[in-house]
């Protein structure tokens, strides 16, 4: 029984010697990941940091890194696991920090938040693929794309509404419906909802279903009969197929569109192609779950060969764009912060400067143009439509400005 | 319609309670690892029917008879060793097993959801204003056929009765020369046969991903109100809080339909402390 | 729970009850007690051990144990299952939180309001304890997680939403940092501690003894049961209520994210690794088990570049099946808990060479 011992005090040991041995290596740009790997949203954050590292590393591989008027440099690329709390996320800040990070990415709303504080007195930028609200308060948080979480349903709102107007306003008042699950997020997402369905002259009906229940039923029912012309689902992927399916079994008829929390492939992966059918979601990105066949921009072919390259095995999803899209900006931003900048002079402030540089970047046709101006690091601010026909999407909208509503401080 | 949303959701809730049921019945331990052996014998299933390319009804046999050996394995390797030991001591490694569950399932498959298999027909049917699928229709008779099974079992068969008095005390049954570990054994894989008979039904709804495990714990209130004791009253059970859960939700809205079920399943229990099938037991000082 | 009797060395005699429950009881226990202190308090200074991620984790630690103590208060002394101990501490958090965001309370007036809102609703959830033994209670405390989390995400718009929180001020010293925080956790976690060592061995602990081994024998002898239960949920939720206000205002960020039921969870597993009904053992299974989680969390992204041809995800997962094996190895081999072996471990070097 004595073994016992001898093996935690060798478990201890191990943990104390560990950040002492990586911060071993010195001279590359270390950039950081913190997001969930373990646990149920680290399939997602998982994509999304493969994205990054993918693409980064392929920089390293081809081009020996990253260029630019007054050197190269490689980047590194270190993660932490912060099980999508807090508390572990800000440990992992202090650890990457001792590690020599100077530029962090993530994938979890909540993080940018709780580390608003980290990371601005640590002069580390950040960049993001996600919709959290911090990055609107933050001079060191660069967004590639939306003004916020709230902003998911406003957006669609205004779209059913010109959609709506286009086919001459059938029963007088639009009526819209969302469906949503208890997952952390939703309030942030709904965030004084009524007041700008008021403002727009649209009735919104809300429902919610827990997490984890197989049913939906109830909830759909009471949106039909308050006469919804359309349904916003603001669920991860499993709520999603959840209300799908009920939707299914209740013959409901009535479009439905997903926000940004998971990505139509992920429904098409969760629930089948047949399911997802007709199913409309929302990417600022060109997604993976195009039909390969009809082609794509540079910058989707190179995501697309370097998932091949990377993870042969696996079936592709559309988070994993979104990481590469984060680690093009990163790049970008480095880019721009050695034109003026020596390698060995690389710190968060440096980069921050390149950051704020970037114009007109497109991530080779990934996205709209991301501009980062004083007091605006908001990113394109344009979102498309699309649908899943055939197991594919297709798009359904036009690019189309997002609404930039701001969820007070406190 | 409210009404029959809510039960077949219960069904799979008494399907799972079922699990924590039979592992209680046989050692009185509350299996916090229940959620993980329903994702583990769901992917073993997505094996079976993906990877390994079985037909349906095969694969399904191959899932439930891997999920048994599997939860006969657990109790092999962790649980037989701690027969004697404090009851608690049970409880905490079935929390690390949820860890181990969890972990070998991303090592092996990934934390990425898995391509999606319907393991029964998506078809619906019309009873005059009322819609149902297959699949829930399926899950509520394999629900009762499983609990059916299950009393007829521990009423009627030899091992069975030795079962339920394993859970009255080791020490007594050992004298009386049944082998407590034979029947902790078959009881751990019986579990496991739940979880993966749950596991298959919730992965062709909800699709095959790590968060299936959260109904581990949505199901622990049905298996406490029939009584942690009663394979019948788990059943019951379930259907019970999927009504409660459905009807709050349909009435009251926010999601409000888990905690409504918590409330009332308190009060219950401030009535009932033993639940509604549950083994009343006379204290002696 | 059997007990290893404590050998004191020869030369030392107990001739009074008081004497025989005394915590230090000769001259080189006090030595070593004062010189871990000293090294506690000097950690901060040591080069190679002051690094912040360090220091943040020994500040998890620390409120972990805090949290933890309380839950060994109500599960090993009383016998009380409870498997909500997370959201008590929500409550204790949000409270001292929303004391300080909204109505500019400093940390040291929201703090003691914090514990007592938490100590509150716990009582709440404590009544049927009077009905209801084992894991039917758990039953009850995880309805408490459930209820009280749904409250905080539909019932409360600032909680739901997270806000900031103000750091820790004392005088002209703002404790926003690891290194000074240090300090604050560090006195909480020793101040609760001591407290519970001296509650339990009070009155009041030994009645919880007897409620624990059988509570009608214990209600014959006098002991009004429903009083002290309810006393021992209140403890358990003020200790959890304490370490909620703490961890706001650490982290400077209150959050929802924080108090899961698998956070809930994870307490019970560090009291019982520990060993139930022991001041010590609690603090032995935080340590044992952050560090465990701590490997997860680093070492498993370390492994993922590694590791690129399995699928993505898959480090991480290895390691979750390393822990977790550590973890039920241990428990097989150590079923009643670190305290049980740190007694042994003692009674060792006290009687070696003639350990018989």
């Amino acid at each position: 029984m004595t073994k016992a011992r001898p093996f935690s005090v060798a478990i201890t040991l191990a943990t104390l010697l560990l950040p002492a041995l990586a911060a071993a290596q010195a001279k590359d740009v270390v950039v950081g990941n913190i997001s969930a790997m373990t646990g149920p949203t680290s399939g997602t954050h998982m994509m999304c940091q493969s994205g990054s590292r993918d693409y980064l590393n392929y920089l390293n591989e081809t081009q020996g890194g990253i260029a630019g008027k007054s050197g190269k440099v490689k980047t590194r690329y270190l993660a932490y696991d912060s099980q999508y709390v807090a508390t572990k996320a800000k440990d992992g800040f202090a650890r990457l920090l001792d590690q020599g990070m100077v530029l962090w990415t993530q994938c979890a709303s909540a993080h940018s938040d709780a580390l608003i504080s980290d990371y601005e007195t640590a002069k580390v930028p950040l960049v993001t693929g996600s919709q959290g609200i911090a990055s609107l308060f933050s001079d060191w948080a660069y967004g590639n794309y939306h003004s916020g979480i709230a902003n998911m349903i406003r957006t669609w709102m205004l779209w059913q509404k010109a959609e709506w107007e286009k086919a001459g306003k059938p029963g007088g008042t639009l009526v819209l419906g969302t469906i949503t699950t208890d997952e952390p997020f939703v309030p942030l997402a709904l965030w004084e909802i009524d007041t700008f369905a008021k403002e727009q002259g649209i009735k919104l009906v809300k429902e919610t279903f827990p997490k984890g229940t197989t049913d939906a039923a109830p909830q759909l029912l009471r949106l039909k009969d308050a006469g919804v012309r359309a349904i916003y689902v603001v669920a991860s992927a499993s709520g999603a197929v959840v209300a799908l399916k009920s939707a299914k079994a209740l013959n409901l008829n009535i479009p439905m569109t997903q926000c940004a929390a998971a990505t139509l492939g992920d429904v098409i992966a969760l629930g089948g192609p047949e399911l997802a059918e007709g199913y409309q979601g929302e990417y600022f990105y060109e997604p993976m779950s195009k039909d390969p066949a009809k082609g794509g921009s540079a910058g989707l072919q190179l995501a697309r060969d370097l998932w091949a390259r990377n993870h042969p095995k696996e079936t592709p999803n559309d988070m994993y764009v979104n990481g590469v899209l984060s680690g093009m900006v990163i790049a970008e931003g480095i880019r721009l912060a050695l034109e003026t900048t020596p390698p060995d002079k690389l710190t968060g402030e440096a980069i921050k400067k390149g950051l704020d540089q970037v114009k007109g970047f497109e991530g080779q046709g990934l996205t709209r143009p991301i501009t980062y101006v004083k007091d605006d690091h908001i990113g394109s601010k344009q979102v498309r439509y699309w649908v899943v026909k055939k197991g594919f999407v297709e798009p359904v909208s036009d690019w189309m400005a997002t609404t930039t509503y701001r969820i007070p401080k406190k | 319609m409210l009404v029959i949303s809510g039960m077949m959701n219960g069904a799979i809730y008494g399907l799972v309670a079922l699990g924590f049921v039979l592992v209680y019945k046989a050692s009185a331990v509350l299996n916090f690892a229940q959620g993980y052996m329903l994702l583990f014998g769901a992917y073993l299933f997505w094996f079976f029917r993906v990877t390994v390319g079985l037909p349906l009804v095969l694969a399904m046999i191959a899932a439930v008879a891997a999920g048994f050996a599997g939860g006969a394995l657990i109790e092999r390797l962790t649980l037989r060793r701690l027969i004697g030991q404090p009851l608690i001591s049970m409880v905490t490694v079935t929390i690390f097993l949820s860890l181990v569950l969890e972990g070998l399932v991303s090592m092996i498959w990934g934390t990425y959801p898995l391509q999606h298999v319907a393991a029964f027909p998506e078809s619906t049917i019309r009873l005059g204003k009322m819609v149902l699928t297959t699949q829930s229709l399926i899950a509520f008779g394999l629900a009762l056929l499983a609990a059916g099974a299950l009393i007829v079992f521990f009423r009627f068969t030899r091992i069975g009765l030795a079962m339920r008095g394993v859970a009255e005390g080791h020490q007594i049954m050992q004298s009386m020369g049944i082998s407590v570990r034979r029947i902790l054994n078959v009881s751990w894989g019986l579990a496991g046969v739940a979880a993966t008979v749950g596991g298959i039904l919730l992965g062709s709804t909800l699709g095959f991903q790590l968060g299936m495990s959260h109904i581990g714990l949505l199901a622990i209130p049905a298996a406490f109100i029939g009584g942690l004791e009663s394979p019948e009253g788990a059943i019951l059970g379930g259907l019970l809080i999927g009504l409660i859960e459905s009807i709050v939700s349909g009435y009251v809205g926010n999601a409000a339909g888990v905690p409504a079920a918590f409330v009332v399943l308190i009060l219950t229990m401030l009535v009932r402390p033993y639940g509604f099938f549950g083994l009343e037991r006379i204290e002696r000082v | 729970m059997s007990r290893i009797p404590f050998y004191p060395p020869s030369g030392v005699y107990s001739d009074s009850y008081r004497k025989d429950m005394r915590i230090v009881k000769t001259g080189k226990q006090r030595l070593m007690a004062i010189a871990g202190l000293v090294f506690l308090a000097a950690l901060p200074f040591i080069p190679g051990l002051n690094a912040p991620y360090h220091l943040r984790l020994l500040i998890g630690i620390g409120i972990a144990v805090i949290v933890a103590l309380g839950l060994n208060i109500l599960t090993g002394y009383c016998g009380q299952l409870n498997v909500g101990q997370s959201a008590f501490m929500m409550v204790g958090a949000f409270t001292s939180g929303m004391l300080n965001a909204y109505w500019g309370w400093p940390f040291w007036a929201s703090v003691i309001p914090g514990g007592l809102a938490a100590a509150g609703v716990g009582v709440i959830f404590g009544i049927p304890s009077v009905r209801l033994k084992g894991l039917y209670l758990a039953l009850t405390t995880l309805g408490a997680q459930i209820i009280l989390t749904w409250i905080a995400l539909y019932g409360v718009t600032v909680t739901s939403a997270g806000f900031t929180v103000e750091p820790v001020r004392l005088g002209g010293i703002v404790f926003n940092t690891p290194q000074k925080f240090y300090y604050v956790a560090l006195a909480f976690t020793l101040g609760m501690a001591l407290a519970a060592k001296n509650l339990m061995r009070s009155r009041l602990g030994r009645a919880f003894i007897a409620i624990r081994d059988n509570d009608r024998a214990a209600e014959g002898m006098g002991i009004d049961i429903f009083k002290y239960k309810l006393l021992a949920f209140a403890i358990c939720t003020f200790y959890a209520g304490i370490g909620g206000a703490l961890l706001v205002h650490y982290m400077m960020w209150a959050q929802l994210e924080s108090f899961t039921l698998q956070d809930s969870v994870w307490y019970v597993a560090m009291i019982i690794v520990g060993g139930l009904g022991s001041i010590e053992g609690t603090i032995f299974g935080v340590i044992f088990i952050t560090v465990l989680k701590e490997l997860v969390l680093v070492v498993g992204p370390m492994a993922q570049e590694t590791l690129s041809f399995l699928p993505i995800g898959a480090a991480s997962g290895m390691m979750l099946v390393f822990i977790g094996s550590v973890a039920i190895l241990f428990g097989v081999l150590e079923p009643r808990g670190m305290a049980h072996r740190w007694s042994l471990i003692k009674s060792f070097y006290r009687l070696w060479p003639f350990g018989y």
